[in-house]
């Protein structure tokens, strides 16, 4: 039955005021993080935030699902795992293989691989039963997985992996395999852990509570009370934070806005799961169901693994805050999905 | 598919509560123990050293260098002190132990335990090399020509402001304006620089002056001098360029208590006027000669030695009866100049003060500046103007009378006197030109043949004064045999190049100008036509 297009303006509502928190905290943690060229960098996020802001009510226009129905899809799947592929061939930047320089800016292809593996995957799933999905899943959950993981980044694999899994779940996986997946998924990420070297003392620092970031994590956080101190109030961010516009964002929102900005922030991504999980119980079990309620849980879940870290209940994990966190593939990526989300929700049924 | 949709909404809705809950427990339940041990900024000055100031040859005349303060204080808050640690601290300064054990025993980052250490133990304190001993070091005032400017270069407090003098005139430029930055504190540790500077320092100028230290001593040595043939309350010698109005020396005796620093003014120069006495008489004669009222070889009856007026008798120093024009001034008879002050009209005698500068400040670069002081108009009735003839009655100061003779001097501007070389000068008109020809000729004459002999000098072409003055004292008036001696002029004559005005006060035994301090002047011309040292210096 066909009805008026409308897209989901609790999701916008939320995208946007994110994305304004975004350049709030570049504005504050600009100054110190780059030395010199601070307006060319706070410009920067505005200008880019600005642009995604105008991109999430164009992408909303286009009607996204001939694109994951379309036959070749795959292909853009197997695009996307052979960028990944592509970057250990380049030299790597900063000690990782992470980054791959286009023009003046540092793309993070992993950023983008996340929501086609999540897209690729819902398609799996939507076509056929539980039990003949497994194995397409698992592989093409597997190749690009261990590629993120062997960049190394374990935040956006294992991210990936949990959404996955939920996915699975929602499809139907039977308890006895979850189980199974779930010590098979701790001795994974236990390995991961123990073979690098600094993982494993950030998490002996956890348990021992001394760890000097999520210490001054919670010194910000405290520090900023009910109300906080004010835009670009934070003191914390001068240095204790090493990443305070990316890793600790949360905390540094929390230092000049309180308590009362960092429930509004947290509240702001249970909006976008209350709606996004609303979205993809409206559509059903196909592959647009299924990618609604993927994506929702791949920014939702990383939104909250974020702010675990920065409120110091898991060990420290350097993940992006979705829209907040500087950084423009991070920004780009989410505005992406966010896009996706009210694309479905607008032709919903 | 959506029988486990509730399932997602258990795991995400529970850990959503525990963020929040978690969020709760840090912001306000923690709030204030988080907030005790966040960093807060804080806005501190950055030093700027004080400027040089240098004389003209830019010998040091007054600098800053870092030593140590003799201050020890204890940080007990960021470090500890065992008891030998303390034992050690109270050998080396040798003070009781239970002194430094109070000092320690205060919870402060700052802890004095002494403000009055030697160097010595100074330096045996650093080598002890704790961390939590402060020794800080501090700024200092040096001034290398002691006993030579003192009084001219004033002096510094402890933060390095200038308290008098050059240093207090030239502060604000010598000082230049401290940087300030912004450095991070926790209560728990020390402070961390941040590298982030809110106002650059701006460091400040070097005051480079004109004066001369070799002529400064030579002038310090000559006013010695008068201590053994007069005995004065003090006196000055000061050499200015008639030219310009720099300030070559300005030399006083008794010098300054070298250890009385804090008190070192002198304020003779600017702010103390005094009664000039003769050597107000040629600017008188400029306006007579101007004003075609007296002829330099016409004949004025000196009354043989006094004058009555308005029933009152003024008396000269010596009986004269008839002289020339020239004659009164060379020989410096009262009377004489008196009367043909008489035929200025009251107005064009003021005119003629205010003319030459007197009875307003002259801009020196010394403060406070008196303006020295001349009666209104309508009190300068006819004895008044007498008495202001031969300078009694009114009050100036020594800048008001080096900057009328170097109109005298120069052709007939108004210099202003100072000691910055980069002083912005100001010239004024103020004398004519032909009435100077003849009144140089006059003042040659005067050190030639008249009362100024004794500056007299084979090679030097003086033109000069000399004056004494009766001098008054507050609520008594005149005070019999108190005097102010005085003998300004220049040399050469026809190109003038230096100015000096040598001031005696309560000269005893001899006390006239033109036996007192006429030979300081000589001894400073010999000094500068010494092997052509005039061009040289000035």
């Amino acid at each position: 039955m066909p009805r008026k297009l409308k897209p989901d303006a609790w999701i916008a509502a939320a995208a946007l005021a994110l994305l304004v928190a975004g350049v709030l905290n570049v504005t504050s943690s600009a100054g110190v993080i780059i030395q010199g060229s601070t307006v060319a960098f706070i410009t920067r996020q505005i200008v880019l935030s600005l642009f995604c802001a105008a991109a999430l009510f164009a992408f909303m226009r286009f009607d996204v699902r001939p694109v994951l129905r379309h036959p070749y899809f795959p292909w853009l799947y197997w695009a996307a795992t052979a960028a990944l592929a592509f970057l250990f061939l380049l030299p790597a930047y900063k000690e990782v293989h992470r980054f791959v320089k286009l023009g003046g800016f540092l793309l993070q292809p992993s950023e983008f691989a996340k929501i086609i593996v999540v897209l690729m995957v819902a398609r799996l799933l939507a076509e056929r039963e539980y039990r003949e999905a497994l194995v397409p899943v698992g592989t093409h959950l597997a190749i690009p997985f261990l590629l993120i993981l062997l960049e190394p980044d374990l935040g956006i694999s294992g991210l990936l992996l949990v959404t996955v899994f939920a996915m699975a779940l929602l499809k139907g996986m039977p308890w006895r395999q979850v189980a199974l997946a779930a010590a098979a998924g701790t001795l994974v990420v236990a390995v991961a852990i123990a073979a690098v070297g600094y993982r494993m003392d950030r998490l002996q620092k956890f348990v021992a509570g001394t760890e000097e970031q999520t210490l001054s994590a919670k010194i910000a956080l405290g520090s900023g009370g009910l109300f906080g101190k004010g835009i670009g109030g934070s003191h914390q961010k001068f240095f204790y934070l090493s990443k305070p516009h990316t890793d600790f964002a949360y905390a540094i929102l929390g230092e000049e806005f309180g308590l009362a900005g960092t429930l509004f922030i947290l509240g702001l991504y249970g909006v976008i799961f209350w709606r996004g999980l609303a979205l993809a119980r409206a559509l059903g079990g196909s592959v647009e169901g299924y990618a609604a309620f993927g994506l929702t849980l791949l920014l939702t879940i990383q939104a909250f693994i974020h702010i675990s870290v920065n409120v110091n209940i898991v060990p420290p994990k350097g993940i992006t805050l979705p829209f907040v966190s500087y950084g423009g593939s991070s920004l780009l990526a989410s505005t992406l999905l966010v896009g996706i989300l009210l694309s479905l929700s607008m032709r919903r049924p | 598919m959506s029988r486990r949709f509730p399932l997602f909404y258990l795991v995400m809705g529970t850990w959503m509560l525990i963020l929040a809950l978690r969020l709760g427990q840090i912001q306000v339940l923690q709030h204030e123990h988080y907030l005790a041990r966040s960093l807060h900024t804080q806005r501190v000055e950055e030093f700027v050293r004080r400027a040089e100031i240098l004389d003209r040859n830019g010998r040091l005349l007054a600098g800053s260098e870092t030593g140590f303060s003799l201050s020890v204080a204890l940080d007990t808050r960021s470090a500890a002190f065992t008891p030998e640690d303390l034992q050690e601290v109270a050998r080396c300064l040798r003070l009781p132990l239970d002194q430094v054990k109070a000092a320690a025993a205060k919870r402060s980052g700052y802890s004095v335990v002494t403000r009055k250490a030697e160097y010595g133990q100074i330096q045996a304190l650093r080598a002890l090399g704790h961390k939590g001993l402060l020794l800080p070091l501090q700024h200092q005032r040096v001034y290398p020509y002691e006993g030579l400017t003192e009084h001219l270069l004033g002096f510094v407090d402890y933060k390095e402001d200038g308290q008098a003098g050059l240093e207090r005139f030239y502060d604000a430029r010598l000082k230049g304006r401290p940087g300030a930055k912004m450095i991070l504190r926790d209560s728990r540790r020390a402070s961390y620089d941040l590298d982030q500077v809110l106002e650059a320092p701006v460091p400040g100028t070097p005051l480079e002056t004109t004066l001369d230290i070799p002529l400064q001593h030579v002038g310090t040595e000559a006013l010695a001098k008068l201590d053994a043939v007069c005995r004065p309350e003090w006196a000055s010698a000061t050499v200015m360029d008639p030219r310009t109005g720099a300030i070559l020396a300005h030399a006083i005796w008794p010098p300054l208590d070298p250890g009385a620093r804090g008190q070192a003014r002198d304020e003779r120069l600017a702010s103390h006027p005094f009664e000039p006495g003769s050597i107000v008489k040629p600017l008188l004669a400029e306006a007579a000669l101007a004003r075609g009222v007296a002829r330099p070889d016409e004949t004025i009856w000196c009354g043989h030695g006094a004058v009555t007026l308005l029933g009152r008798t003024i008396k000269d120093h010596a009986v004269f009866d008839d002289l020339t024009f020239t004659e009164t001034l060379m020989f410096s008879s009262n009377v004489g100049c008196i009367k043909w002050g008489q035929r200025l009209s009251g107005a064009d005698f003021m005119e003629a003060l205010h003319r030459f500068g007197l009875g307003r400040k002259t801009g020196i670069d010394l403060a406070p500046e008196s303006p020295g002081s001349l009666p209104p108009a309508r009190r300068a009735n006819e004895l008044a103007r007498a008495y202001m003839s031969i300078g009694q009655g009114l009050s100036v100061t020594h800048a008001q009378v080096l900057r009328a003779y170097a109109a005298l001097a120069n052709g007939g501007f108004l210099v202003t006197p100072h000691f910055a070389a980069d002083f912005k000068e100001e010239r004024k008109a103020a004398a004519d030109p032909g009435a100077l020809r003849i009144l140089r000729n006059i003042l040659f004459q005067t050190v030639e043949a008249g009362s100024g002999k004794k500056a007299r000098l084979d090679g030097v072409a003086w033109a000069g004064k000399t004056g004494t003055a009766q001098k008054a004292v507050p609520g008594r008036g005149y005070v019999p045999g108190s005097y102010v001696s005085s003998f300004v002029g220049w040399f050469p004559v026809d190109r003038p190049q230096a100015l000096v005005l040598v001031v005696v006060s309560e000269p005893r035994g001899v006390f006239y100008g033109s036996e007192v301090a006429a030979p300081v002047a000589r001894d400073i011309a010999h000094y500068l036509n010494l092997g052509g040292r005039l061009g040289e210096t000035i």
